[in-house]
């Protein structure tokens, strides 16, 4: 139960030292400098001295006094639902590979895609070290993130619909993505389409670049959405998860019951969706075509596989983690940076394309 | 930021309880009550366990923010896991992000790539920026060295010095082929990485995959045809898989699919872990997983208490698995 700081009997004020280490293992101060922060190789006997001395006083870094002297966290933040959904979890992948680039440590904060915890997240103290902030934001709309007191760091949104507000962010061109989607629907006959979404519920559907989108490349085949709020069909999910993409199939059908296309808005929605849309006796996609959005790797290997819009993830990851280290660099003029980084299209057997 | 002293402890009707309060309960100095709660300066047994006492009674809790003002915590851990793409190792860490964040402290999460330099990069004295390690191990992790607060979680023995917390291996792979039932050959579907964690006693052709993606499963299946088809000399025709993964097994259900075998008529398929995934497949997978909020809560505690000197043994904690059948065997 004793642990070493007890045994050496150590307090605050008296901590064991760099200096003491160097002594005790008869090594130059930057040596055990070297040893412990891996900056620089040191030979194997000599680091194994170090280590040795390290163990035997107890030797703990101070890591708030690192911190200070080089003024830099040097670690982000990444703020998304839950890592447990598809999408987000290939997207830490894609940030952390980034972030490692640039030698920089991830911090990784879950909102569960909380309206309000995604509003207060950003002054979360186990944020306070880092950097800046990478945002997979999926319940602010612009006059949530307008309001949001500045934190004093950069702040990138990724992914999100909110695309043109107070924030840098990366984003494939919405407007066209959606495009792409209803004029998949449009080619392949589809004329009575749902959209599952878990925006959120208090932006009308014009408001999103990606629903304009959907609804134009619809109108370019004659198929019409609506304009009138009481005629759209979109079903709003609560969360971005398989579950709850599986439970608005019951619902899907109840008010549109000869729906013949469905638009999930992520794709955790979609492949939830396909597993409803299974258990109530519909097939995909001869009765209902099924689009999703991210591409993440289960995608291709649903049954049947599922059509998706790739969101070039990696892509998004990378530049975002950029745009951090530009603003931190103030290298960046002060308006907020939106890059478009592409989209593409992939058709898979839920909208008919051959396997 | 107010001053730490007034963000300390835990809101109540009464406000923060503090050190401050603590200290009187137990009729210590503050600065007593500050070396148990950090862990540091000398301390009689007897003072401490007042001290504790007092701290359980006023509901005291100290704040990591502040903790690191007043100490050299960051109140950031690592966790450190070969990588966050598969859904089985998703599921952990947003359980110990979950379990860290009840408890005041932040993840940093750290992709090692089943690396074991990236592994000695996180677990070296000192390394980063965090207070300690949790480490979900690649099979060639290399002996942790003394004096890393570390704890390793998943299904790999380390090294007895260390605490762990574990999902057993084996135990899961078995009871996953008896899920399966008897009838037909048993193949396990394993990453390149982890085939070594299959059972010689079960008798399973292990069909290597490049990681435990869907895609390298997919693929790996597909290559192996004519066992899955129509077997081979040395074994008889598949009928029973079992997977080291969910993301795995939905590759395989994919894969048996093209081949036009049905699952579970032709083949009875069970996933060991799993993620979230395998209960949205067609046909619903089923999972013999371990149970990872449990895994993540025990873990986390046993790293804090390393953290705060409360308790440093090297504990050895198994967690239960919970066996979930579904279509693909045939329930």
């Amino acid at each position: 139960m004793h642990g070493y700081d007890r045994r050496v009997g150590r307090t605050a004020s008296d901590a064991v030292t760099l200096r003491q280490v160097a002594e005790r293992a008869g090594v130059s101060i930057r040596t055990v400098s070297n040893v412990v922060t891996g900056a620089v190789p040191v030979r194997d006997a000599t680091r194994i001295r170090v280590e040795q001395a390290v163990e035997e006083l107890g030797y703990r870094p101070n890591v708030a006094a690192r911190r200070l002297r080089s003024g830099r966290a040097q670690a982000i933040g990444l703020v998304l639902p839950d890592v447990t959904v598809p999408y987000f979890r290939e997207f830490a992948d894609d940030v952390f590979a980034a972030a490692r680039a640039h030698g920089l440590a991830v911090v990784v904060e879950q909102t569960r895609g909380d309206r309000d915890r995604e509003r207060s997240v950003l002054a979360e103290p186990r944020l306070r070290h880092v950097d800046g902030i990478v945002f997979a934001s999926v319940a602010l709309d612009q006059d949530d993130l307008a309001a949001m007191p500045p934190t004093g760091r950069p702040v990138v949104l990724a992914g999100a619909s909110a695309f043109d507000g107070p924030l840098d962010a990366v984003a494939p061109d919405q407007y066209a993505a959606g495009h792409a989607v209803g004029d998949l629907f449009g080619r392949i006959g589809r004329s009575r389409p749902v959209i599952v979404s878990a925006d959120s519920q208090r932006s009308p559907l014009r408001a999103s670049e990606r629903y304009r989108g959907f609804i134009d490349g619809l109108g370019d085949h004659g198929v019409g959405f609506g304009d009138a709020a009481a005629d759209q069909a979109v079903l709003r999910c609560s969360a971005v998860t398989l579950e709850a993409g599986r439970a608005s199939v019951a619902a899907v059908l109840d008010r549109w019951p000869d729906v013949d296309a469905i638009f999930a808005n992520a794709d955790a929605l979609a492949l939830g969706v396909l597993r409803g849309l299974h258990d109530a006796g519909r097939r995909v996609p001869e009765d209902v075509a099924l689009v999703g959005f991210g591409n993440v790797e289960y995608a291709a290997h649903s049954r049947p596989t599922l059509t998706t819009v790739d969101t070039s993830r990696a892509a998004a990851a990378q530049a975002a983690v950029e745009l951090i280290l530009q603003r931190r660099d103030a290298t960046l003029p002060p308006a907020p940076q939106h890059l478009d980084i592409g989209f593409t299209l992939v058709e898979r057997e839920s909208t008919g394309a051959a396997r | 930021m107010p001053p730490a002293e007034h963000r300390t402890g835990r809101k109540r009707s009464t406000g923060w309880v503090t050190m401050a309060d603590v200290a009187v309960r137990a009729g210590v100095s503050k600065k007593t009550v500050s070396a148990v709660v950090n862990g540091v300066g000398q301390v009689s047994r007897r003072t401490e366990a007042r001290v504790r006492a007092a701290i359980e009674e006023l509901g005291f809790l100290p704040n990591p923010a502040a903790r690191s003002l007043n100490s050299r915590r960051a109140g950031v851990i690592t966790l450190a896991l070969p990588h966050l793409g598969s859904g089985d190792l998703a599921a952990i860490a947003s359980a110990v992000i979950a379990a860290a964040e009840t408890a005041g402290v932040g993840v940093v999460v750290e992709p090692t790539g089943g690396d074991p330099a990236r592994e000695g990069d996180v677990l070296r004295p000192g390394a980063g920026i965090t207070d300690g390690v949790l480490l979900i191990p690649s099979r060639r992790t290399l002996p942790v060295l003394p004096g890393v607060p570390v704890v390793v979680i998943g299904d790999r023995v380390v090294q007895p010095t260390v605490a762990q917390v574990v999902a057993p291996a084996e135990a899961s792979i078995t009871a996953a082929a008896e899920v399966t039932g008897e009838a037909g050959g048993l193949v396990v579907v394993a990453a390149e990485e982890d085939a070594d964690l299959v059972p010689a006693s079960l008798g399973a052709t292990v069909v290597r995959a490049e990681d435990a993606s869907a895609g390298a499963a997919f693929r790996a299946v597909v290559a192996d045809r004519a066992l899955f088809v129509t077997g081979t000399p040395n074994s008889p025709r598949v009928g029973r898989v079992v997977t080291l993964g969910g993301g795995s097994a939905i590759g395989v259900a994919h894969a048996l699919g093209t081949l036009g075998l049905d699952i579970p008529a032709d083949v009875r398929l069970a996933a060991v872990g799993g993620g979230g995934e395998p209960a949205f497949a067609d046909p619903p997978i089923t999972t013999v997983a371990p149970d990872v909020r449990k895994l993540a809560e025990i873990a986390v505690a046993r790293l804090l208490g390393h953290l705060d000197g409360s308790d440093r043994t090297a504990h050895y904690d198994e967690v239960g698995l919970l066996v979930t059948r579904r279509a693909s065997t045939g329930s």
